[in-house]
This record gives structure tokens, C-alpha cells and sequence, in this order.
């Protein structure tokens, strides 16, 4: 078998815009609208300085849904540049990117290989004239494809590696859009060296041989739920031996998200150095990248009616925002979400006969789902989430959220009828 | 809080009036109908809580009587502390101001936190209330009231239960409300539906993105058929303005090309031939220029030759001219040196013969001539010069010595001083000068003077001594004797010598009474005139070298002389000889040259000889040469020449303008075809199709350039949808608008569910705890009935109230009378009050009357009520009537009348 080395990719999304973030500081905000077109051309300088045969990318290079014309523009400049190189680049199009999704008139630079969706195309990869690889793959020809691409693949045997580009669920992973749904299973038995796949945001590899199946992850992570490191894979892959998969991380923006119990903080000034403090430690790994970071305060603290007075939560933000301006790399506290607890004892005051003990009746019902309690809420929050116009923006409660924001309330109210206010 | 003095500035029927004296307690106000204490119970509300708004259900008690709207109260806190609260006339309720011990303080909130932030409408239904309140059933149903009703055994200590669920209630609606348009969440959506409207138009961009590079590429086809069109087109102008251009070249082609066709052919000529010709006939005509030049050459010199004339018997005297001409100096010098040496010479004899006189007769110049005498007769004459005057001086020494001895003999003798006075006195006073000068010269350190002083004194004192000594010097006799003996025998040697020296001068033959220095100033004398004697015959010797100098040139001259004209010559010989030497000259010069000319003759005869050969050798190679290229002689030469040149002139015509159309044409085929089009062709019809083909071109270049402005806008437009974050920043903003509507969506609820817990657990509160204030009603009402109602009930489904007799009989507020009702109202109320007041400022309890219809029983029993309920209150009853201001005086209450009115 000959070898070969490649740069394995996917879900760029470039020039999709970030969501889930609440506040962004304009020059930060910039950067972050830059950041998946700078991931990818991380990944093209990377094929580019490690001199790889081709670059391999797996669907959901953008959103057509967002119709961006830039996004498709300054891809098209990475591909030209790694053209320029003689580098090929072979690309599937995921449920994002559909090949219904593409601009009628852009045209692919030399050295491009865009797989068909109505079939399963190869691509033979050359070296000086001599054929080193067979790249196989299909396209998702529209957005909502629910047919298990992976059988259409054939069941190869050639001399060269063979490789599978497919954008795929494997096992319906949780969390993403079920669409062109197979198994591990279906994917072993095709006799592939290595499945190039896209579709999971979080780099995974299902298996290390045999064949090697890998999802690289997003190159950009583009939302605080996708914390961590985002890349693409450098892989080598060679006869007789296992294939060697590097992930090399391309992101430039990470986010994170975790919590910091202020259990003992005698004043609101020792909570900000603290946050600060836990803000450095959380970037230390993150080398030149910009950091956007979620914190929670969990604890049971003094200062717990303190924080919850007036708009000291923002304050702090601000704060802590402004000692961070024009650090460099970047680190943005972007949400600072309040779930301490004032001193009381919760059990004691259940146990009481008063007001506070009926109230605190009333929540202890509303952690029951079946109560009568959790269905008049329910109720009472219609008029929002089923009653309004905007309600399609503002997404449907889990219950697991409701019930979160039920013991934020219980809190809220407890501070209220106890606190000094 | 406590009311002290109330001071009305402007209100009502009231101008400048002013109530003091109130204190804790109960204060009664007793005035008769139309007195004011329905309008002095609304002053006091409305200082508290504004002035309301006009309208026609409130009275506004305008200052009838005149006076600025609006007055204050001096108050007493629970804390002690006392207040100002005034109010005047102003915008939302007037404008109030709150005085405290620490300074001044302005508008609602101030005053709330004074008051503890009672509501007007608590206050009014339950502090200030007169009997129309009283009676109003409604007036104890507000939600403050009710809540207070309850709050007493929420166990919420100072929390009020409404603030919270209003805090709650606020909270909420700032971020959503039902039909709310200004609240954040509409706001936000409101933004969101906007932006995404923008959204929408930015996204056409990728379709209009698609038609404009789909416009672009057609334009790019068009303008690439456009561009072949005018190419050839253009192709199709050069070709025509080629041949516009070349047309005069090719009629001087086609016209050469005729030309030479008619022309005979000369292949023998040369294109040098004529110049070859030219090139002998120029040397042949050199030839005869030569000839005719020396010829004239020959002709020239001889005629000057005849004229050249020279002396030859001059030339023949050459020597002698020579020689004159050497001697010419010396002649001169002869001339002019020959009569001073002459002189010269006479002087000097004239001189010796003086001389000679001089030494005596016997010498005349031949035996002067003749004398000589040795060095031996000389020294020994010198000889005797020096002994005899040895001799003599000893003769002198001998007799000086005598003579001195003698002198001294004579001396000695005691005389003194021998010489004259004078030279005594002489020295003294030089010693005297010497002394006084050298003390002088000490004193005034002078010390040259003092020197020269001293000097003085000591040859002064010198001479003094010796003139001393010298006159005691005494002559003796035996050395005397002896000095003498010696002077005469010196004297005897001394004759001797002279004797002697006589011989010796006889033998020399010099006369011999000369001394010895006389004898050897004669040898001297004669020395000198033999000197002279050899000097004159040197003189005489050049006078006769110099004479015969002057004979040799004349000589000469006169030898030379008849060779010239007479008149050439002058009488002076120096002059006849410059001019006997130009004459010379001038012959030998005429000479030479005249045999130079001679010479050149012969050399030109000679070299005419030798071109007259040439010449002859020429012609006859000319006359070959013209034969030889086919003519007969020169003249049909130089005829077949011209037809020669005529035709390589052609030729040359041919060949540039096959040259000129070739190099915008091409060669071969290309000129071939442009020759056969051309030529088929005339300058009118090729102007024609150029005019033509030149309309056609413009046309479709301006189309081009349209074309090519349409790309420009196209690609423009292009770049900037390329090039756009347009959709990126307004994505970005939905995204982060999006997420902000969540959050707040989140913070709503957060708001909701205390809200429906709130509910709940009050419900649930009211159903199983007892209320604190209705305990408290309780109480009151019971000693107002004299125990007849014991207790109140508040059903768990209701608001309603009911009352329980002694008997344990319920009874609703439809089945009690008027007065029990009342009783009941205002044991709520003062229950409420006690329950309020357990955690808020206390304020003053204003009753109007509110006992008017309590019976004889009932009154006296409420008066004590109130009278105990208003320890530690202050309670101020407005009243009408005399005997409830006496039941109120009865139980220690203050009559404050006299000072209002």
C-alpha cells in the first residue's frame, strides 16, 4: 500500500454567524465573524506548509440557509491557493451546504474534486503522474437527506489507500440533526482505509483502524456549548501500519464554560479578582487564542443577596470586562450567571410554620412535573412561550430549564421575603 | 408619626391659619357645621400625599380668601426627631419639602421614606376616615388592605408581601406584558423582525450575485465577437489604407518598370566606368598642367636671372675686405690710443731725468741702467746700519746714565722740591679734587665720579711722593767715575764703525758722507729709476706695435677702395670698411642666387622632358579604354553611359518601391496579391471603401466601450456583493438579539413563577393561618360591644366579613345594623392601624365624626376604646358635637378648638 498524507476536515461554516452569545464587544465581535473563514485558511496554510497530497473536506463548508455569497467567495480563495500549491482538494456537501445550496456561477479552481450527490464518485489522487490513492464520496444533494448514504458505497479492494468522504449521523449521535444516518458497522464493511466524515462538531474518532473512522469536529467552534479545542486532522496513512491522525487545532476564538464557588468571599471586589483569577487559569491552555468565557457562582454565600441586588451581576461583568480591555489575546467574560444561595437553611424554613414554609411548599410542588402546581405554570407561561408573537425566537422550555429557573426563582423569592430589601 | 402644629397658608375657607398645641394622645377639634373639619381632615391628607388632580369628583379647595395655595405641619417621628412637611401649589400633587434637624429634603420618595411608604389609599381608608368612609364597605377591600389584613402573621417581619410581588410584578412586565409593545422583549422582537428583514434583502445578493455574473459572462462573449469584428474590420482599413497610402508608389513602379523595359542594355558598363574615365582624363589634364607649369617656371627664372647684377671685383678683394674687417677694432683702438701713449711716455722720462738729479750729478741714466748691487753689499750695508746705531745708542746710554747720576747728586741736596712751584701746587690740588670728588661721588653714590676721584688722588699722592723722594737723592763720586770711563769708550767703538763704514761706501762707489740710512735711501732711489727706465721702454715698444697697425689697414683700404664707386665710399676708413663688407656681401649673395636659378632651369628642362612622355602614354589609354567598353569614342562613351546610369537609377526606383510596399506588405504572395489588387484598382475607389469601413468600425467600437462600461459597473457591483459582511453583521446581530430574547425570556419567567408562587402560598396562607390583624379587630370590637361580638370571621373562599355573637351565632355585614356595622369597620381599622404599625412609622389617626351613630352605650365604650388604642398614638377627632367632645374631655382628651379658629 502507498502512502499518503492528507488534511482531513469539516463543518467550517464559514461565515456562519455565531449564536448563543448575549454581549460582544465590537472588536471581539469582529473577530468572531472572521474566525471560521481564519480556521480555514489555518487548515490551507497547514496542508500548505506540511506539503500533504490532498485536502480532504466532509461537508458543511457554510450554511446555504444564511445565502452568504462571501462564505462561498473566500472558500473558493482557500481552494485557489491550495490549487496553486498542487495540492487537490476533494469536498462532499453536508445537510449545511447542499449541492442545491451553491451559487449557480461559482466555478471551482484546478485541482477541486466536488463529489456528485446522486452517486458515489471516485476520485483517483495522483503523485507525479502515478495514481496513490482511490477518494470516494457523495454529496447530500438537498438539506434533509434521511438515506443511509453509506450503503451506496462499494465494497472496494485496490492496491492504493482508499478513502471514504461521506457527511454523516453515525448512530443518530444526540445533540445533531439525525440526517444520512448509518453505523459503524455499515461503514466497516465497505473496505475503506480511513472515513473521512463530517456532521459532529466534536472531534471524534469511532475507530483507529480497519478502517480508521473519524469525525475531525467543527474547525470553529461558533456557540459557548461547543467549548474546547476545534481543528482538523493530519493524517498519514501508510502500508501495513495503523493510519497516524493528528488533530491540529485551527480555532481562534475557544470557548468555556464553568463555575467558581464562592462559598467564603466576604466582599463583592474578592468575587471579581477571583473571576479574574479563574479566567487566566482557564486560558493558560489555550495559547494565542481568544478566549469567551461562561462562568457560574455557585455557593452558599453572605454575599448571595448582595450579588442579587439591583444590576450588581452586570456591574461585575463590566468590571471585569473592562480590566480584561485590550488584553491580547482576548478574553471576553461573556455571561456571569448567579447561582449561589443565601445562608438560610432551606429544610429548616420548610419545616417552619409560616408564610416562607407555604411558599417553599409551592416550589417543592413545582419539582414535581406531574403536580397540579407544574401545570397551572405551565399555564401561566403560555401567554409567553405559546401566546406571543416572537415565541419561535425564544425557544420552548425544557423541563430541565424550567425546573432550573424554578429553583432560581425559589431562591429569588426566598432573598426577597427574607432579605433586607 | 405625630402631627404638632399645622399652619394653613391658602386652603379652602382657611387663609393664614394656624393649629398648634396637638400631642400624643387624642386631640378633639370641636366647630359647628360649615366650621372646616371636613376640609382641615383633606389639608391634612393632602399634604401627605399631594394636591389630586382637578376634576369634578374631588374638591380642590381653592384659597377662597386669598393666601399662596398650600401650607405645612410640624411632626414628630416615632424616633423624636421633628419635621416640616410643606406643600405648596405645583405639577403632580404641588410641590412638597420635608425639613429635618439635618437639612432639607424635596419630593415623594423623601417624603415616603419619612412616612414608611404608606399608600394615599391606605391611609385615607384606614387613618383618615370620616363616616362616609367609614361606611363604605368597598373601602376595606383594596389589596394593600387586605394584604395587611393577613401580612401580620405572615412572619415576614418588616417585608411587605405586596412590594415583593409588585417588585416581582415590575420585574416581569419590564421584560414582557400581554399587548405590551414598550417593554424589552417586544422591543428586542421588534429589532429582530427588522434586521431579519435586512437579512432577507441581503441574501437576494447571491441570486443577484448568480444574474450578474450570468450578464458579466455575456457581456465578456459579446465583446469577444465584437473585438473579432472589429479586427477584421480593422484589418480590412489597413488593407485599404495601405493601398491609399502605397498608390504613389506603385504608379512610380509600374511607370520605372515601363521605362526601363524601352532602355538598351549595357552589361560591359560598369557602374564605374564613366568615373574611370573621368579619373584618366583628370590625370591626363594633370599631366598638362605640369607641362605648362615648369615651362612658366623656366620663363620666370630666366627673366629674373637677367635681372640679377653683382661686383665681382669685390668678390675677387674678398681677403682683403676679410682681413680690414678683422682689423677694423683694432685699427680704432690704434687711432685712438696712439697719442696718450705717447704723452705717456715723455712724462716719464721727464721724471727719471728728476730722479736721477735728485741722487746726485755723478748719475745719468745709462750708469743707472748699468748699476746693480749684490744682496751681500746690501746686508752688509744694512749691517752697518744697525752696529753704528748700536754704538751711538750705547754712547747715549752711557752718557744718560752719567748725566743722570749726576742729575741725582744734585738732587739729593735738602732743597725740596726741585721743579717749579706750580707743578707742586699742581698736585695738590689734583690730590685735593680727587679727595673731595671721591667724598662727593660716597655720598651721592656716584661711583663713577668717585672712581675717576680716586684715580686722581692716587697719581696726584703718586707724583707728591716722588717729587718727594727725588729731591733727597744725592751724586757721589766712584760711579761716576766708572759711567764716565764707559761713555768714552762706547764713543771710541762708535768712531771705529763709521770709519769702516766710510771704505765700504768708497768701494761701492757711492759717496761716501752718506750715512748708513742715507746710503740705502740712494740704493732705494736707483732701484725706483730702473723701474722707471724699464717702464718708458715698454711705452716706446707699443707705440710703434700701434703705428704699425694704422699703416697695415690703410694698406688695405687702398687696395680695396678703387673696387667701388667713388661716391660709395667716404673719407673714413672704419666706415669705407662696413661698407666695403655689405658690398661684398651684397655681390656674393646676388651671386649665389643667380647660380641657384641656373640650377632649377636645368632640373625643370629635365622633368618636362619627362612629362611629355606621360602625356603621351595617357591619351593613348584613354582612347583604349573607350574602345574597349564598346564606344567609338569619347562622346559616344559618355551617350551610352547616361542610358547605363539611366537604368540602374530605375532599377534603384524599382527596387525601393518594391522595398516600401514590401515592408507594410510582406513579401511573396502578400505583394504579389496587393500588386495584382492594387493594380486593379484607382485612389477614388479605395478612399470610398476606407470611408466606408471607418463608419462601420466606429460603430462597433462604440458598442465595444458601451459594452466594456456595462463589465465595469457589473464587475463593480460584483466586488462589492462579494466583498460585502453586510449579512454577516446583521447574521451576527440577530444572533446575539436572539439570545439576549431568550435571556430575557428566561428572566420573565424567573419573574412569573414567584409571582404564581406568591399567589399560591397566600391562598394557601389565608386558608389555614389565622390573620394577626382580625385577631387584633377582634379585640377592639369586642370592648366596643361590651363583649356582645367576641369574635370576627374571615371565611377561607371569601373576602367577606363576619362577626360571631356571645351565643356563637355567625353573622354577615347584610344582617348587622348600621351603627354595629360601623363598630366593626372601625375595629378593622384600628386593628389594621395596630398591625401596620408593627413595623412602619406610626401616623396620626384623623376621625370626622365617625361616632355620629353609636348609641348612648356603644359611644362611651368606643370613646375608651379609642382613648386606650391612642396611648402611644395620637388620634385627632374633628367633631360637631358637644357631648362627644365632653366624652373625649371626660377621659383626658385635648379640646384644640380655641386655637384654629
Amino acid at each position: 500500500m502507498k502512502s499518503i498524507r492528507f488534511v482531513h476536515c469539516a463543518d467550517l461554516h464559514i461565515d456562519s454567524p455565531f449564536q448563543g452569545i448575549s454581549a460582544i464587544d465590537p472588536g471581539l465581535g469582529k473577530m468572531l465573524r472572521h474566525s471560521t473563514y481564519q480556521a480555514f485558511n489555518n487548515i490551507v496554510d497547514l496542508a500548505i506548509r506540511e506539503k500533504v497530497d490532498c485536502v480532504l473536506i466532509s461537508g458543511d463548508i457554510y450554511d446555504s440557509a444564511d445565502k452568504s455569497l462571501r462564505a462561498q467567495l473566500k472558500f473558493r480563495d482557500g481552494l485557489n491557493r491550495l490549487s496553486n500549491e498542487g495540492i487537490s482538494t476533494f469536498i462532499v456537501c453536508g445537510n449545511h451546504d447542499p449541492l442545491n445550496g451553491w451559487s449557480a456561477t461559482l466555478e471551482w479552481p484546478k485541482n477541486v474534486f466536488p463529489f456528485p450527490g446522486d452517486r458515489v464518485q471516485c476520485w483517483p489522487l495522483q503523485r507525479n503522474g502515478e495514481i496513490i490513492a482511490q477518494i470516494y464520496g457523495i454529496s447530500f444533494t438537498k438539506g434533509d437527506i434521511s438515506e443511509n448514504l453509506a450503503l451506496k458505497f462499494p465494497r472496494v479492494d485496490e492496491s492504493v489507500p482508499c478513502i471514504g468522504l461521506l457527511h454523516t449521523n453515525i448512530g443518530a449521535n444526540t445533540g445533531h440533526m439525525p440526517y444520512s444516518p448509518c453505523t459503524v458497522e455499515d461503514l466497516s464493511t465497505r473496505g475503506m482505509d480511513y472515513w473521512a466524515l463530517g456532521h459532529i462538531h466534536a472531534h471524534t474518532i469511532l475507530k483507529t483502524s480497519n478502517p480508521a473512522i473519524v469525525y475531525p469536529g467543527c474547525s470553529q467552534s461558533r456557540h459557548p456549548g461547543e467549548s474546547g479545542e476545534k481543528g482538523c486532522c493530519l493524517v498519514a496513512l501508510e502500508s501495513g501500519t495503523d493510519p497516524d491522525i493528528q488533530f491540529i487545532p485551527t480555532d481562534i476564538i475557544r470557548h468555556k464554560s464553568d463555575v467558581m464557588d464562592i462559598t467564603n468571599y466576604i466582599t463583592i471586589d474578592d468575587v471579581i479578582s477571583s473571576i479574574e483569577k479563574k479566567c487566566e487559569e482557564i486560558v493558560t491552555d489555550m495559547g494565542e487564542r481568544h478566549a469567551i468565557i461562561r462562568l457560574s457562582l455557585i455557593g452558599r454565600t453572605d454575599l448571595h443577596t448582595e450579588l442579587h441586588r439591583g444590576n450588581i451581576v452586570g456591574d461585575i461583568l463590566e468590571r471585569v470586562r473592562e480590566d480584561f480591555e485590550g488584553r491580547t489575546p482576548w478574553i471576553w467574560l461573556e455571561k456571569l450567571t448567579l447561582s449561589t444561595t443565601g445562608t438560610y437553611d432551606l429544610e429548616t424554613l420548610r419545616s417552619g410554620n409560616d408564610f416562607i414554609a407555604d411558599i417553599i411548599s409551592i416550589y417543592d410542588e413545582l419539582e414535581d412535573a406531574e403536580s397540579e402546581s407544574w401545570q397551572e405554570i405551565q399555564g401561566t407561561l403560555a401567554i409567553l412561550f405559546s401566546n406571543w408573537q416572537g415565541k419561535n425566537y425564544i425557544e420552548e422550555l425544557s423541563k430541565e430549564k424550567l425546573l432550573e429557573l424554578a429553583r432560581q426563582a425559589r431562591g429569588l423569592t426566598l432573598d426577597k421575603l427574607m432579605g433586607t430589601e | 408619626m405625630q402631627i404638632r402644629e399645622i399652619h394653613i397658608d391658602g386652603f379652602g375657607i382657611f387663609t393664614d391659619k394656624h393649629l398648634t398645641g396637638l400631642t400624643s394622645g387624642i386631640n378633639v377639634i370641636y366647630g359647628p357645621n360649615e366650621f372646616g373639619k371636613t376640609t382641615l381632615l383633606d389639608f391634612i391628607r393632602r399634604i401627605l400625599f399631594g394636591f389630586p388632580r382637578i376634576s369634578t369628583s374631588t374638591n380642590p379647595y381653592p384659597a377662597v380668601h386669598g393666601g399662596a395655595y398650600g401650607g405645612r405641619m410640624i411632626c414628630e417621628l416615632d424616633s423624636g426627631e421633628k419635621i416640616i412637611i410643606s406643600r405648596a401649589e405645583g405639577v403632580r400633587g404641588g410641590s412638597v419639602a420635608i425639613s429635618t434637624g439635618s437639612g432639607e429634603l424635596s419630593g415623594k420618595n423623601n417624603l415616603d421614606n419619612v412616612v414608611g411608604h404608606i399608600t394615599e389609599k391606605f391611609y385615607k381608608n384606614v387613618y383618615a376616615i370620616s363616616l362616609d368612609e367609614l361606611q363604605e364597605i368597598q373601602s376595606l377591600q383594596g389589596e394593600d388592605i387586605r394584604n395587611r389584613i393577613y401580612g401580620a402573621g405572615l412572619g415576614l417581619g418588616s417585608i411587605s408581601l405586596v412590594a415583593v410581588k409588585n417588585e416581582f410584578t415590575k420585574q416581569g412586565e419590564s421584560f414582557y406584558k400581554p399587548q405590551g409593545s414598550v417593554q424589552k422583549m417586544p422591543s428586542l422582537f421588534k429589532e429582530i423582525r427588522d434586521l431579519e428583514r435586512e437579512i432577507k434583502e441581503v441574501q437576494k445578493d447571491l441570486g443577484k450575485y448568480d444574474d450578474l455574473v450570468q450578464q458579466h459572462d455575456r457581456l465578456i462573449k459579446n465583446i469577444t465577437a465584437l473585438d473579432c469584428q472589429i479586427r477584421e474590420l480593422e484589418s480590412k482599413q489597413r488593407a485599404l489604407e495601405n493601398k491609399r497610402n502605397l498608390y504613389p508608389t506603385y504608379l512610380e513602379l509600374s511607370d520605372a518598370e515601363s521605362e526601363l523595359s524601352q532602355l538598351e542594355e549595357l552589361p560591359q558598363f560598369m557602374e564605374d566606368a564613366l568615373e574611370k574615365l573621368e579619373e584618366r582624363k583628370r590625370e591626363l589634364t594633370a599631366l598638362k598642367g605640369q607641362l605648362d607649369e615648369k615651362s612658366d617656371g623656366i620663363k620666370g627664372l630666366e627673366l629674373k636671372m637677367d635681372a640679377l647684377i653683382y661686383n665681382e671685383q669685390i668678390i675677387e678683394r674678398e681677403p682683403d675686405v676679410v682681413s680690414l674687417q678683422r682689423l677694423s677694432g683694432k685699427y680704432e683702438s690704434a687711432i685712438r690710443d696712439i697719442g696718450s701713449v705717447k704723452d705717456a711716455s715723455a712724462t716719464r722720462a721727464g721724471q727719471i731725468r728728476k730722479k736721477i738729479k735728485e741722487i746726485g750729478q755723478e748719475w745719468t741714466d745709462n750708469i743707472i741702467r748699468d748699476f746693480t748691487l749684490s744682496h751681500l753689499q746690501k746686508d752688509k750695508m744694512l749691517s752697518y746700519k744697525e752696529s753704528i746705531n748700536e754704538a751711538s745708542e750705547t754712547v747715549d746710554g752711557a752718557s744718560s746714565k752719567l748725566e743722570y747720576h749726576r742729575e741725582r747728586k744734585l738732587g739729593e741736596s735738602p732743597k725740596g722740591f726741585g721743579g717749579p712751584d706750580f707743578y707742586r701746587y699742581a698736585v695738590y690740588c689734583m690730590a685735593g679734587i680727587g679727595l673731595a670728588g671721591g667724598i662727593w661721588g660716597w655720598l651721592s653714590s656716584e661711583w663713577a665720579l668717585a672712581g675717576v676721584s680716586a684715580i686722581i688722588l692716587i697719581i696726584g699722592l703718586s707724583v707728591a711722593i716722588r717729587i718727594w723722594r727725588g729731591n733727597r737723592i744725592e751724586l757721589k763720586d766712584p760711579l761716576e767715575k766708572e759711567f764716565d770711563e764707559k761713555l768714552r769708550e762706547a764713543e771710541s767703538q762708535r768712531h771705529r764703525l763709521e770709519d769702516e763704514w766710510h771704505d765700504f761706501l768708497r768701494d761701492i762707489n757711492f759717496n761716501e758722507n752718506l750715512s748708513p740710512d742715507g746710503a740705502l735711501e740712494v740704493v732705494r732711489a736707483i732701484e725706483n729709476i730702473q723701474s722707471d727706465l724699464s717702464s718708458l721702454a715698454e711705452l716706446h715698444a707699443r707705440i710703434k706695435h700701434i703705428q704699425n697697425t694704422i699703416d697695415e689697414v690703410k694698406e688695405l683700404h687702398d687696395r680695396v677702395i678703387p673696387c667701388l664707386d667713388r661716391s660709395a665710399v667716404s673719407g673714413d676708413i672704419v666706415a669705407n670698411i662696413e661698407i666695403f663688407m655689405q658690398h661684398l656681401n651684397v655681390a656674393k649673395d646676388t651671386k649665389r642666387v643667380k647660380e641657384d636659378f641656373s640650377k632649377r632651369i636645368d632640373e625643370l628642362t629635365a622633368k618636362i622632358n619627362d612629362l611629355k612622355e606621360k602625356k603621351e602614354t595617357a591619351e593613348k589609354e584613354i582612347q583604349q579604354y573607350v574602345s574597349s567598353l564598346g564606344a567609338i569614342d569619347e562622346e559616344d562613351f559618355r551617350t551610352k553611359y547616361k542610358v547605363f546610369t539611366r537604368r540602374i537609377e530605375l532599377r534603384g526606383k524599382i527596387d525601393e518601391a518594391k522595398r516600401i510596399i514590401q515592408s507594410t506588405i510582406g513579401r511573396g504572395e502578400h505583394y504579389d496579391n496587393f500588386i495584382e489588387s492594387i493594380s486593379a484598382t484607382n485612389p477614388e475607389e479605395i478612399a470610398f471603401q476606407l470611408n466606408e469601413t471607418d463608419i462601420q468600425l466606429k460603430e462597433l467600437k462604440s458598442e465595444r466601450d458601451q459594452k466594456k462600461e456595462d463589465i465595469g459597473k457589473l464587475r463593480n457591483e460584483i466586488e462589492r456583493l462579494s466583498s460585502s459582511e453586510d449579512l454577516l453583521v446583521k447574521q451576527g446581530e440577530v444572533e446575539l438579539k436572539k439570545q439576549q430574547l431568550r435571556d430575557y425570556s428566561r428572566e420573565w419567567v424567573k419573574s412569573q413563577i414567584p409571582l404564581f408562587a406568591l399567589e399560591k402560598a397566600i391562598s394557601k396562607y389565608e386558608n389555614t393561618r389565622q390573620p394577626g390583624v382580625i385577631k387584633a379587630a377582634e379585640d377592639v370590637f369586642s370592648s366596643i360591644t361590651n363583649n356582645a361580638y367576641p369574635a370576627i370571621i374571615k371565611p377561607i373562599d371569601s373576602d367577606e366579613l363576619r362577626i360571631r355573637d356571645s351565643l356563637g351565632f355567625n353573622k354577615s355585614i347584610i344582617e348587622m345594623s348600621r351603627g354595629t356595622k360601623e363598630q366593626l369597620y372601625l375595629a378593622m381599622r384600628l386593628g389594621l392601624i395596630k398591625e401596620y404599625e408593627t413595623r412602619s412609622e406610626s401616623m396620626p389617626i384623623i376621625m370626622d365624626d365617625v361616632l355620629a351613630n353609636f348609641d348612648d352605650a356603644r359611644g362611651p365604650l368606643a370613646v375608651k376604646a379609642l382613648e386606650e388604642f391612642s396611648k402611644d398614638r395620637q388620634i385627632i377627632v374633628l367633631t360637631c358635637h358637644k357631648n362627644t367632645l365632653d366624652m373625649y374631655k371626660q377621659l383626658g382628651a385635648k379640646d384644640i378648638i380655641p386655637t384654629l379658629v
